[in-house]
């Protein structure tokens, strides 16, 4: 198992290489000079001196290659750099963002299986009952919502209607566990909506094929109660697909984590990626992507150690 | 068997708390958010108002207390230090924060009880400034001195550090501090707008000894003679002003303290103005008739925030063809296009067209006017000799409303023989200086602008507008005779005349369908709970925010 881990790990090495060509590339396709977006309205006053003090100081004078070997050094020697415009150090700013994005990912997964798994067993143990079509209708419904309307919406339904929920913002975990809480909830169930509408398709599905297998009739013939049989019994083989779309959900709810923190105003990595696409600040884009892409990474890891310990028959070598 | 035990445990478990917890955090509603809006602390006072524009209310204003206020978009904020500020929007509150050597009033008139030069002589050679400094401390007592503003204008014209407003001090030669008071600037050439220049930020003074003292940390907490001092900058969530001691103007500023929070989404802006989350917050787009809608919320507005218009590019055929400019501007139907704006930003009140009842527009186009006609736009196109239909090509930014700006332009084109193709980009990249990339302006026939922010003096306004290398000028060229006035009328200090100088330069320009063909303006608003006093002077005269004058009614 540890050999698989240690090869795992440097497996990742080729691909974030990979990932920080591409996210190299890709953000220096936006149209337009960057300088322009990065300086502002205030560039059309500038006189060239000027300007291109900009261009040479935020390193843009260089060829591209260059400009990628600059900052992949830089990045191996751990100096992530600094924001071109709000020249703050970018591990400063992440390590500011990244709990808070983590906190929120974390509530998120934990809340979609939380729904999804027990109204996923419920609805295929009841197959074709009235839950099962209204689980099942509901999963779909929320499935098609995109997250920047079910977002706004939660807002004006328990912010403006119920006024019983902030409407954005953020609380620290540790300065009041309460009104953090208050905050995480409509975020973290935006983000939560979609996944625990797959995930309870999955499980609903898992299970139904799992309580079609010999052993389930088995243990019926045995006379085990039907509790028993279905949690202590099915339910184990079916989490397998369940813990496989999850793990994968990991890189869906950071990319959700975008659009959610914008509207939420929570600030995390989503709204510093936002941002700083928006300024155009490469140095914080590339290291903002080449972070989520390393967790997405570590995730599937997770995931496939996970396997292992769901299922004694899966051994890594 | 052991093992399926946890997990059971949990899948029971799980569910139960959530919805215990979802149903604990629904009863909360009452309870306080974690950063409760204070009562004012101090006892209701009638302030006298030591600036023309303050009006106290019936009951008079109150002191202390924190306003809630929300920015819109964290990319507007890249520090609160004038020197590295971004952009024009974040001139509605970075002036909260620092006063400036020359201010405006309602008027757009010199206004000394705001300024940090309570009176100023210009040579008559018309290079040589006196300023007489105004005796304003800084938050820890120290007395402003002639010699803290040299060095602030140091600091703001070393290239090295980059002044993104370096082109408001370009004109200064030499500048000395005569005594403590007394400030000399001598500028290159006889300028007339310079002054005026010094009401953006490199006329914010600062406290010279603080930059090194904090440091790093001083872009999200600098030291600066106004109402409030920054601090706890934290980017994308926002930062406090907090009430300056020392500060000059006598019961200034009402509030204890400002939190500005930053709420990217409209929505969620005004949604937190309804709950009571904020007190204020700047309103954009279809949030705007909202709002006004809401009897609960007091929407407040500032006249004449930007200008919509068309930008030829005269440089392009067939665009040269003066008949064919003429007939663009008869084949659209501007009421309508400005309707088109109103309807979303100000369906109560409709604004014609730009006029001189707008306090910066210097012009009154009624005699180089165009009426709209579909009629006379073909007969033009008729006159220019051009084969039908005529193709032209433009660009337009990205956003729904400015497409669809365009659309309609599109629409009325096409219904007298004008085809016009435009293609969409960020609102940056319509920078003409961005040669090679597209859209660029310059590589157009023409475009329909549809927000264009407004500078702090009409004058230097028109400049940017329309000189040769302006901004918004794709063509770079100007007609005959209208460079000369220009010139003349940036020497010129007899403001009346110099109004006269640029009227004669625009009405030559709008008569010959030059480069810019500005038609309409939209409104600026925010919308405050009925709690907040002052909200009639939030919008000072420039399209800045006056922080300093709102109070909570308690």
């Amino acid at each position: 198992m540890g050999k698989y881990i240690v090869r795992r790990l440097i497996n990742m090495v080729p691909v974030l290489f990979i990932l920080s060509i591409f996210i190299f590339a890709l953000i220096r396709l936006l149209p337009g000079d960057p300088i322009f977006a990065i300086i502002g309205q205030e560039a059309g006053n500038m006189d060239a001196e000027t300007i291109a003090r900009w261009r040479h100081d935020l390193g843009l004078d260089k060829p591209i290659p260059v400009q990628y070997l600059d900052w992949l050094s830089d990045v191996v020697r751990g100096d992530w750099g600094k924001s071109s415009l709000r020249e703050l150090p970018v591990i400063d700013e992440v390590k500011q963002r990244f709990p808070i994005t983590f906190q929120l990912s974390v509530v998120a997964w934990i809340m979609s299986l939380v729904i999804a798994i027990p109204i996923g067993i419920i609805a295929a143990v009841k197959r074709n009952s009235k839950l099962d079509v209204i689980s099942t209708g509901t999963a779909l419904t929320f499935v098609a919502l995109p997250h920047f309307w079910l977002a706004i919406m939660l807002i004006l339904l328990f912010g403006v209607v119920l006024d019983i929920l902030p409407t954005f913002g953020w609380v620290d975990l540790w300065d009041n566990p309460w009104e953090w809480f208050r905050h995480m909830i409509l975020p973290a169930f935006t983000l939560a909506s979609g996944l625990a509408a797959q995930n309870l398709r999955q499980t609903r599905s898992a299970m139904l094929e799992v309580m079609a297998e010999d052993y389930i009739r088995t243990a019926r013939a045995k006379g085990l109660r039907n509790t028993s049989i279905v949690w202590l019994h099915a339910l184990k083989n079916a989490l397998l697909p369940v813990v496989t779309v999850a793990g994968m959900q990991i890189g869906r709810i950071m990319g959700g984590t975008i659009i959610t923190e914008t509207i939420f105003s929570v600030p995390g990595m989503g709204m510093l990626a936002v941002n700083s696409v928006l300024l155009r600040d490469y140095t914080v884009v590339q290291m903002v992507v080449l972070l989520l892409g390393l967790t997405v990474l570590v995730a599937n890891l997770v995931t496939d150690l996970l396997y292992a310990y769901l299922d004694p028959r899966i051994r890594y070598a | 068997m052991r093992r399926f035990s946890t997990p059971r445990r949990l899948l029971i478990v799980a569910p139960l708390l959530l919805l215990l917890a979802l149903a604990v955090g629904a009863c909360a509603g009452a309870e306080p958010t974690a950063t409760p809006t204070p009562t004012p602390t101090k006892a209701p006072a009638v302030v006298a108002t030591p600036t023309p524009t303050a009006t106290p209310t019936p009951t008079g204003p109150k002191t202390g207390g924190v306003l809630k206020m929300s920015w819109r978009t964290g990319t507007d904020v890249v520090g609160l230090d004038p020197l590295k500020t971004a952009g024009g929007t974040d001139r509605g509150w970075i002036f909260a924060m620092c006063d400036t050597i020359y201010a405006f009033d309602k008027q757009m008139k010199y206004d000394p009880a705001n300024s940090l030069a309570e009176s100023f002589d210009i040579s008559a050679d018309g290079k040589t400034y006196t300023f007489r400094l105004r005796e304003a401390k800084f938050p820890d007592g120290r007395v402003m001195t002639a010699d803290d503003v040299v060095k602030n204008f140091q600091r703001y014209k070393d290239p090295a550090n980059k002044f993104r407003y370096a082109d408001t001090l370009a004109a200064i030669e030499t500048y000395t501090a005569v005594d403590a008071r007394t400030l000399k600037v001598v500028t290159k050439q006889p300028e007339a707008s310079f002054i005026t220049n010094l009401a953006e930020r490199g006329g914010c003074v600062q406290q010279p000894e603080k930059w090194a003292e904090k440091g790093d940390k001083y872009i999200g907490e600098p030291t600066m003679i106004g109402a409030f001092q920054g601090s706890n900058w934290q980017p994308d969530v926002g930062w406090k002003m907090t009430k300056s001691a020392n500060y000059y103007q006598q019961g200034r500023p009402y509030l204890d303290a400002i939190d500005m929070r930053i709420v990217q989404e409209t929505r969620v802006r005004l949604a937190a103005v309804q709950t009571g989350e904020l007190h204020g917050a700047y309103l954009e787009g279809e949030m705007i008739p909202m709002s006004l809608k809401d009897t609960n919320l007091n929407t407040v507005k500032f006249v004449g925030e930007s200008f919509s218009g068309y930008l030829f590019n005269v440089t392009k055929p067939p665009m040269d063809n003066i008949n064919l400019r003429k007939a663009i501007i008869a084949a659209l139907d501007r009421d309508a296009l400005t309707q088109f704006w109103e309807g979303l930003y100000d369906p109560p009140k409709g604004h014609g067209l730009i006029g001189p009842s707008i306090p910066w527009a210097y012009f009154d186009m009624s005699d180089v006017d165009i009426p709209y006609s579909e009629a006379k736009a073909r007969e033009y196109l008729q006159k220019s000799g051009l084969t039908l239909p005529v193709k032209l090509d433009g660009g337009s930014a990205s956003s729904t409303l400015e497409a669809q700006h365009n659309e309609l332009i599109q629409g009325y084109l096409k219904k007298v023989g004008i085809e016009w193709s435009f293609v969409t980009g960020k609102t940056a990249d319509m920078n003409p200086r961005q040669y090679g990339f597209a859209p660029n302006p310059s590589e157009f026939h023409f475009n329909g602008m549809a927000a264009i922010v407004l500078r702090v003096d009409p004058e230097a306004w028109l400049r940017v507008a329309l000189y040769p290398e302006a901004f918004y000028n794709p063509s770079k060229k100007l007609p005959d005779g209208v460079l000369e006035l220009f010139q003349k009328a940036a020497t010129t200090f007899d403001v009346n005349e110099r109004a006269r100088l640029y009227k004669e330069a625009q009405r030559i320009l709008m008569d010959q369908a030059w480069a810019r063909f500005p038609y309409g303006y939209r409104n600026a608003f925010a919308t405050f709970r009925l709690n907040i006093g002052g909200t009639e002077n939030f919008w000072g005269g420039d399209g800045q925010w006056r922080l300093k004058n709102l109070w909570l009614k308690g």
